[in-house]
């Protein structure tokens, strides 16, 4: 019987888990490596091994480190924050930004930049930098707990319920986004714009340092939920008869779901599909358990975006290509692909 | 320690389901709640488990379902529900790992094994749960809920077993094996609460029954006390006549008399 144990496949898995994670943190490594040292400026870390100049210590310290950890906090607040939403929709293709809660968030970025100004002063200053994120967080939150209302029922989500829902909601969050917009005078149409964009190159420390307070507990608690979305997939009833407090697991994961998404969407814009690509690739090589999947996912999700960010910045250079477009390209199909493949299941 | 249901009603989406329900189930025993399709057994097993909210007492080694949080009930009782979808590729195993607890159970590495041997699948650890068929489904469902109270009395007393139509899916030597499981709990001490269909396999392995009719119950006892023509056939709406089996419990066979002549 413990010859048995011993070749479980759940063992396998969880030794593939653990390599995968060995090998994510070498090629995030690598790729860290290879954004700093690739940039418009042409100047290379080989460059800099010979001696750091003033100016390439300030490329390097202002330019290219802020876009770095912008890039691996943006990816891996994506990625983890697609994975937890599919573990809680029991679902995946749910994805913060398909359904409406990158929109929602974006609405709260954008009211706090056209409207930010009405706010009493005290609370304004108060919140300083992280004003931005806080809305976003806020818009994200409401975006998610409005569409887990539509589209459950009873504990059990319908899927074309969800979708739908999220493109209702995405709409409308879009319209009302437009109506600030159309509101916005000259210096916070600039602000929009440089928001807007889906990018990283607006990236600075203060943006990191506003943004790590939603993103980092995120990251680093999201596993102690792993136990309880993998009870979800039997169902919400079922999760409960195992001893999960379903009902705590859903409020904590949904805030989870609406600090990283919205935080990313408040310093980088619409980033889509590393929330539906990261988690599903990783379920293909290492299974759906959550206690893997969740760090794994924050792994491979800052690695992708910081290789589609060196990407997107050097393909057309000088000029830089906005990352969100190098992400739907490689995403979209993907959706499609999951998409397909569930066409057959009953409900999607 | 024991089940105690006292004057347990339900309304569902405001329309009363079950009214004024009392029974008791015993640890060391299997409990077989049965009726017609529509009667509230179901929805009596969902008051039982704390899913749904009730008026009046359901109590469980003298705990109040209701106002109790769901590790305690998980540390107390097993659910073994109609089968529903499951969201992601896990595997068996991983499947049957779910019913482990954090207690001292999962200190043993190979209690998911051995809880896959006794239903008979031993050998599809390995497969994704998706791909098994229904009753294969349902009976590695059952190895997680027997992982989940694999001791059948523990330190605070006995532990339980809810199975809501556990066999429904199962051929007749499957239905044996697994109503043979729930013998077994029983026997070590557990209580067994199921909810059936077929009366003659409840005949055969319940200790005691309750019949519902219309949310309200019927008859409570022992098999022989339950099942008479009278009692059934009310509840029913058919015609049945019950027979002496070969192995002394009462056994039916559906009569196809005119409805004129019951």
């Amino acid at each position: 019987m413990v010859m048995l144990a011993e070749t479980l496949p759940s063992q396998d898995r969880a030794t593939r888990a653990v390599r995968v994670t060995q090998g994510l943190a070498v090629v995030l490594a690598l790729a860290a490596f290879a954004s700093l040292g690739s940039g418009a400026t042409g100047v290379s870390l080989h460059d800099m091994l010979d001696g750091i100049t003033e100016r390439e210590a300030l490329i390097l310290w202002d330019i290219r480190l802020p876009r770095l950890a912008m890039g691996v906090l943006v990816g891996a607040a994506l990625a983890v924050s697609g994975a937890l939403m599919q573990g809680l929709f029991r679902n995946p293709l749910a994805d913060p930004g398909i359904v409406g809660v990158g929109a929602g968030a974006g609405l709260g970025a954008v009211l706090a930049i056209v409207l930010g100004g009405l706010l009493p002063a005290g609370l304004a200053a108060w919140l300083g930098p992280h004003l931005v994120p806080f809305a976003a967080f806020l818009g994200g939150w409401g975006a998610t707990l409005a569409l887990y209302r539509l589209a459950s029922r009873g504990g059990n989500v319908s899927v074309a319920t969800m979708l739908l829902a999220g493109i209702a909601l995405g709409a409308l969050a879009g319209a009302v986004t437009g109506v600030l917009i159309y509101m916005a005078d000259d210096r916070q149409l600039r602000d929009l714009t440089f928001w807007g964009m889906g990018s990283l190159a607006g990236a600075s420390w203060t943006k990191i340092a506003a943004s790590l307070p939603f993103i980092l507990p995120v990251l680093v608690l999201s596993p102690l939920l792993a136990r309880g979305l993998n009870a979800l997939a039997l169902g919400e009833a079922q999760a409960r008869h195992t001893g999960v407090d379903t009902e705590r697991l859903k409020r904590v994961t949904i805030l989870g779901v609406a600090a990283s998404a919205g935080a990313a969407v408040a310093i980088a814009g619409g980033i889509g599909f590393i929330g539906i690509v990261v988690p599903h690739l990783l379920r293909l090589a290492t299974g759906p358990d959550h206690r893997f999947l969740l760090p794994n996912a924050a792994l491979l999700g800052a690695s992708l975006l910081v290789m589609a960010d060196i990407f997107a910045r050097t393909v057309l250079a000088p000029a830089e290509l906005p990352i969100g477009i190098v992400t739907a390209i490689i995403g979209a199909p993907v959706f499609l692909w999951i998409l397909l493949q569930r066409r057959g299941i009953g409900g999607l | 320690m024991m089940l105690e249901i006292r004057d347990l009603s339900v309304n569902l989406a405001g329309r009363p389901v079950l009214h004024g329900i009392s029974l008791h189930a015993k640890p060391g025993q299997i409990t077989a709640i049965v009726g017609p399709n529509g009667s509230g057994k179901t929805t009596l097993l969902r008051a039982m488990t704390g899913d749904i909210p009730y008026r009046g007492h359901a109590c469980l080694n003298g705990q109040e379902v209701a106002q109790a949080q769901p590790w305690q009930l998980a540390a107390l009782r097993a659910v073994l529900a109609q089968a529903t979808e499951l969201a992601f590729p896990f595997t068996v195993e991983e499947v049957v790992r779910l019913g482990l607890q954090s207690s001292a159970v999962q200190a043993q590495a190979d209690l998911p094994a051995r809880a896959l041997a006794l239903v008979g699948l031993a050998s599809y650890a390995p497969r994704a749960f998706q791909d098994l068929s229904g009753g294969e489904q349902q009976r590695a469902h059952l190895a997680r809920v027997m992982l989940q109270v694999w001791e059948p009395v523990g330190a605070d007393g006995p532990r339980w077993l809810f199975l809501d139509e556990p066999v429904s899916s199962l051929d007749i030597g499957h239905q044996l094996m697994v109503m043979g499981l729930a013998r077994s709990f029983a026997d070590a001490g557990g209580g067994v609460v199921a909810v059936m269909h077929d009366l003659n396999l409840t005949a055969m392995f319940a200790d005691q029954m309750t019949l519902l009719h219309n949310g309200r119950l019927v008859a409570t006892g022992s098999p022989h006390q339950v099942m008479t023509d009278e009692t059934l056939s009310a509840a029913y709406g058919c015609p049945v006549r019950v027979n002496a089996a070969p192995l002394d419990g009462p056994w039916l066979v559906p009569q196809a008399m005119p409805v004129a002549s019951a």
